[in-house]
């Protein structure tokens, strides 16, 4: 980095310059509710005139219940999805880079069930999933019980992370080809000149190079677990049985939206998750900054 | 690559554009506060306009997806039944302009309503849960009570559902709106004649008899009861809640939610739940209780004896089944001295309230009042299959006179019992929406729930 | 090309997974589309059947009467004028963030990051009430300003991480030749970026395509509805034809699926001839 004084501080005005529109578009439009939300989460808020300043108590209340650990456990098994979707997206884009058969049509389908309708997608899984459904008929053929797959926790979360990673296969798929496209396709004829095989290439060559493509999957994936499930749980379970389902989001949208009035507490339960949600990230650029850094 | 850098290029310019135009507007708004901006905005501002524009009141109106029946969802808007009793409503009263919005989810209409509240931004009337929902939220609504003509008081029924403390003498926060609700039991008579039952003229007295007929028609090989849950404890509240509350009334109901008494000695609401997990270990509910998304097509299909629903469930099933192979009934009694016999679960669940707010509160509930008068209210009741608030409209006029499970849900209305989850603090209703399935399947013991929602209810009063 | 031949038989393997994957991929639209052409008792009895008969009406009286077209308008309006203005103080940002140190530089990009972190739902009422105190609540400015200020973070993140990867030779060779800063993300970073550029906009427009709940809360007029918003309220508990709406879900997707049709041959293979010479 050896670079002049004065060449240094250009860039760093024009780095200034450069962010300054995008730091005032945050501060004004998220920054604002953000304070207020943080403020909110010390009161006993109710939405309308109820809001007096009750110190710590949300936060103690919140860590006191036994069912926020729940849902705090829900959202970390949740967490699953990510590996499989991670493995599942980027073997299909490597395919789609391969030129495999039909690839241009896959390519296409596959990204269908980022389009439609959350509402449509949790139905249908519900539907397929439900005791006279179709999953059940085909089990029976083959000589299985009938289940009642969403009601019991261990199979709904299941069929939930199946349904996760079937959403996000397309997503994945895209960002991975997204990626490749910035690797140049040299690396990989010289790769194939030298006769690496092709797990050899898979493994040593491009999911390597998309270490910055499964940095951002996986930075969105964790904050879409934790903040973005709601209208696919909603549509699937309702969070039920009981709260087996709910996760920390869904609970701060009862809490704020249901039928409940604790703006105050579904406050105090989004500053958690933020600590939350900026803890994971930063671990996560962390540890791929590093494995990143080594391989450059 | 040519053609793609260009692209993005013109792209970059009219975007740059459009980012300077959409820059502008925000900065002049931060410091002009109300400058310059589109058409649009000044449309909305009409409350400050009114004095310049020779007095013309805007009364706007949020309502229900309830309010707008199915078959108008496929008409144009202006045929709509809330358009044409706003045209009527604009006919009659020059100068008065009404702009009515079909809210999509209601219960996030609440939230945002109390939001809206505090600002000017907000609707003057709102179609919102009648009962605990408004009663929470009594610091943004106006109370009417002196605004209300007595013609209304006399005639509507439901008073009570939006009157704070669901007693008379308290501030009245709204019109009931959108017809009574009957809930209970819609059978279909044609299985329980194959099980050599009489729902019609000899229905079982007690939870033991029910109890027995449920297993005349298991053996008769169909499904007794088909009932979910539906993400809100649904056939609790639509069927079981009755046998809660017809003990002592709603009275017992709201003070178990607010802590005052505990549910964990309403002996009473512990029978409730009972009853509907005996009749669910018994086989005698659909196994599917909990997740079901099918339920009520196990009755429509005609598997099922008896759907746990409202009377809206009526025409749609007429469709299916023959509408003079339905009937309707309520539980039976839960013991002999409950203060609320033959009863069923039902009220009028939605009303109208005022804002606040508003500017015209006189001219709001004039148009809530006008609403509700006789012509429009049978209007209203022609689309949606309800049965009338008003007193002084005959089934005749709504022509539901002429079918027996008509008749027998207007039997039942003349002693309904109102709903349960509107009884209740809100909060405390949520924690029951989410755990009674749980009791009802067995999953969690009914002791086990009476104690969380009393330690719900005891935080709450905290 | 060697490889192709040597492996039939893996190749048979995965063309029969991904066409399998591709059939549940595709269902949810058949689903919609079979049902469309029902009526709402028919629906009922059998959701999963093929319809009696071809019956339109569905999709007369969602353009004709339900005028599903005119919220077409809104939907794309809203997000076409919020993705250009997002993208484009997101590219700047991201080159900064990727290319050119300053101060403070980790701190900033994590704020920005960071309001991504927040669910929506609490930052609504705040958010609402400070429009309404600007006058933005009903107008499509307010949306739009939403719209931008909750794309950033992501659309940061992806073109950061982007932008990272460019040769910085390639940068320092451009600068080399005396091209400016405009020059040197109009010329270099935009075209080695294009994937990415392409990706980002495809993911907001098809996020803003769904998204119920900004507009649901900040436009409450009905002429100024968006599909989702306009269909969602006729989707009620208790009532409802659900071959109706199933019949506008179906309409919904067409937009956000002919942008990613469009766009997405920009995904392979960016890096074509031209960019490293």
């Amino acid at each position: 980095m050896g670079k002049g004084s004065k060449y240094a501080k250009v860039t760093a005005r024009q780095g200034w310059l450069s962010v300054l529109p995008v730091l005032v578009v945050i501060l004004l439009i998220r920054g604002y509710p953000l304070i207020v939300g943080l403020c909110e989460s010390f009161t006993n808020w109710n939405g309308m005139n109820r809001n007096d300043f009750i110190g710590f108590k949300n936060y103690m209340n919140i860590l006191k219940d036994p069912v926020f650990w729940d849902l705090l456990k829900n959202n970390i098994i949740f967490l699953l999805f990510i590996p499989i979707q991670l493995i599942v997206g980027i073997v299909v884009a490597v395919l789609f880079y391969d030129e495999t058969p039909g690839w241009k049509f896959f390519r296409n389908v596959f990204y269908l069930p980022q389009i439609i309708s959350s509402v449509v997608i949790g139905y249908l899984f519900s539907v397929f999933f439900s005791y006279r459904g179709p999953v059940n008929a085909v089990l029976k053929v083959f000589g299985f019980q009938s289940r009642e797959w969403l009601g019991e926790k261990g199979s709904a979360i299941i069929i939930i992370i199946l349904c996760l990673v079937w959403v996000n296969i397309g997503w994945q798929a895209m960002l991975g080809l997204g990626g490749m496209g910035s690797i140049p396709p040299s690396v990989f004829e010289a790769a194939k000149i030298d006769g690496a095989g092709y797990f050899k290439r898979l493994f040593k060559i491009t999911i390597p190079m998309l270490g910055r493509t499964i940095e951002y999957s996986c930075v969105m994936s964790v904050i879409w677990v934790l903040t973005g499930l709601f209208p696919f749980i909603f549509s699937m379970t309702k969070g039920g049985p009981g709260y087996d389902t709910t996760t920390i989001d869904y609970m701060i949208y009862l809490k704020s939206f249901g039928s409940s009035s604790e703006m105050g507490y579904a406050c105090a339960l989004s500053v958690i998750l933020l600590v939350i949600v900026t803890a994971l990230t930063i671990i996560q650029m962390k540890l791929s900054d590093r494995a990143n850094d080594w391989e450059e | 690559m040519k053609k793609v850098l260009a692209l993005l290029l013109t792209a970059a310019l009219v975007l740059s554009c459009t980012a300077c135009g959409g820059k502008e507007n925000k900065e002049s708004q931060e410091p002009a506060g109300t400058a310059a901006e589109s058409p649009e905005e000044e449309q909305q501002e009409s409350q400050s306009a009114e004095a310049e524009n020779e007095e013309e009141i805007v009364l706007k109106v949020w309502v229900a997806p309830s309010l707008v029946s199915e078959d108008e969802q496929k008409m144009k808007q202006e045929e709509w039944y809330v358009s044409r009793v706003a045209k009527k409503f604009e006919e009659e009263n020059p100068g008065v302009k009404i702009e009515f919005t079909v809210v999509p989810d209601q219960s996030a209409a609440h939230q945002t309503f109390k939001a809206a509240a505090s600002t000017d931004s907000g609707p003057d009337i709102a179609n919102l849960w009648s009962g605990q929902s408004i009663f929470a939220m009594e610091d943004v609504i106006l109370d009417i009570k002196d605004y209300i003509p007595a013609e209304d008081k006399e005639l509507l029924q439901g008073w009570e559902t939006v009157t704070v403390g669901f007693e008379e003498g308290g501030p009245v926060l709204g019109y009931p709106v959108s017809g009574n609700e009957i809930c209970g039991l819609l059978y279909n008579r044609a299985i329980l004649q194959e099980a050599g039952l009489d729902f019609d003229n000899n229905p079982p007295k007690t939870l033991a008899e029910f109890m027995e007929a449920m297993g005349k028609i298991k053996d008769a090989g169909y499904l007794p009861i088909a009932a979910g849950d539906d993400g809100w404890n649904c056939a609790y509240f639509y069927g079981f809640a009755s046998l809660w509350a017809q003990q002592e009334g709603n009275a017992r109901v709201a003070s178990d939610s607010t802590g005052e008494t505990k549910f964990a000695e309403d002996e009473a609401f512990k029978e409730s739940y009972r009853f509907a997990n005996e009749l669910y270990n018994n086989g005698y509910i659909n196994e599917d209780y909990q997740t079901s998304p099918d339920y009520n097509e196990l009755f429509l299909n005609g598997e099922a004896a008896f759907l746990i629903t409202g009377n809206y469930m009526v025409a749609t099933a007429a469709d299916a089944l023959g509408i003079e192979n339905l009937g309707f009934c309520g539980f039976p009694d839960v013991s002999a001295d409950a203060v609320n016999k033959n009863t069923c679960i039902g009220g009028p669940g939605q009303c109208m309230v005022v804002s606040g707010q508003c500017k015209n509160p006189e001219m709001a509930v004039k148009f809530l009042s006008f609403l509700n008068n006789k012509e429009n209210h049978i209007d209203l009741l022609a689309g949606l299959s309800k049965l009338p608030l008003r007193t002084d409209v005959t089934l005749e006029e709504v022509g539901m006179a002429e079918d027996l499970v008509y008749r027998q849900i207007v039997k039942l209305s003349e002693n309904y019992t109102y709903w349960a989850d509107n009884s209740m603090v809100p909060e405390v209703n949520a924690e029951m929406q989410k755990l009674g399935s749980l009791a009802i399947t067995g999953k969690m013991s009914i002791d086990e729930m009476a104690e969380k929602l009393d330690q719900k209810a005891a935080e709450l009063a905290q | 090309m060697v490889k192709k031949k040597k492996y039939p038989a893996s190749r048979i393997v995965i063309f029969t997974m991904l066409s399998v994957l591709a059939l549940s991929f595709l269902y949810p639209l058949f689903f919609m589309f079979i049902n469309s052409f029902k009526t709402k008792s028919e629906y009922r009895k059998s959701a999963f059947a093929f319809p009696e008969s071809w019956n339109f009406d569905n999709y007369v009286y969602m353009l004709d009467q339900f005028e599903l077209l005119r919220y077409f308008f809104n939907t794309i309006l809203i997000a076409a004028v919020s993705i250009a203005i997002m993208m484009l103080l997101a590219i700047f940002a991201s080159y900064a963030f990727a290319r050119l140190p300053f101060k403070g530089r980790g701190i900033v990009y994590l704020l920005v990051i960071g309001t991504m972190f927040i669910p929506a739902q609490v930052t609504m009422i705040p958010m609402y009430q400070m429009f309404s105190k600007l006058h933005l609540v009903n107008t499509f400015t307010g949306v739009i300003l939403c719209n931008i200020a909750g794309g950033l973070p992501g659309a940061v993140l992806l073109l950061t991480a982007n932008f990272r990867g460019i040769p910085g030779e390639l940068i320092e060779a451009g600068k080399i030749d005396g091209a400016g800063y405009f020059k040197v993300v109009r010329h270099i970073i935009m075209p080695m970026g294009k994937a990415t550029i392409a990706i980002n906009v495809i993911l907001s427009f098809v996020g803003q395509c769904n998204d119920l709940f900004t507009p649901m809360i900040l436009l409450q007029e009905m002429d100024k509805r968006t599909v989702m918003v306009a269909l969602s309220s006729i989707m009620s508990k208790t009532s409802g034809d659900q071959a109706f709406q199933l019949t506008g879900l179906l309409l919904a997707v067409i937009p956000p699926l002919l942008l990613y049709i469009c766009l997405q041959k920009y995904l392979v293979k960016g890096l074509t001839v031209g960019a490293i010479k």
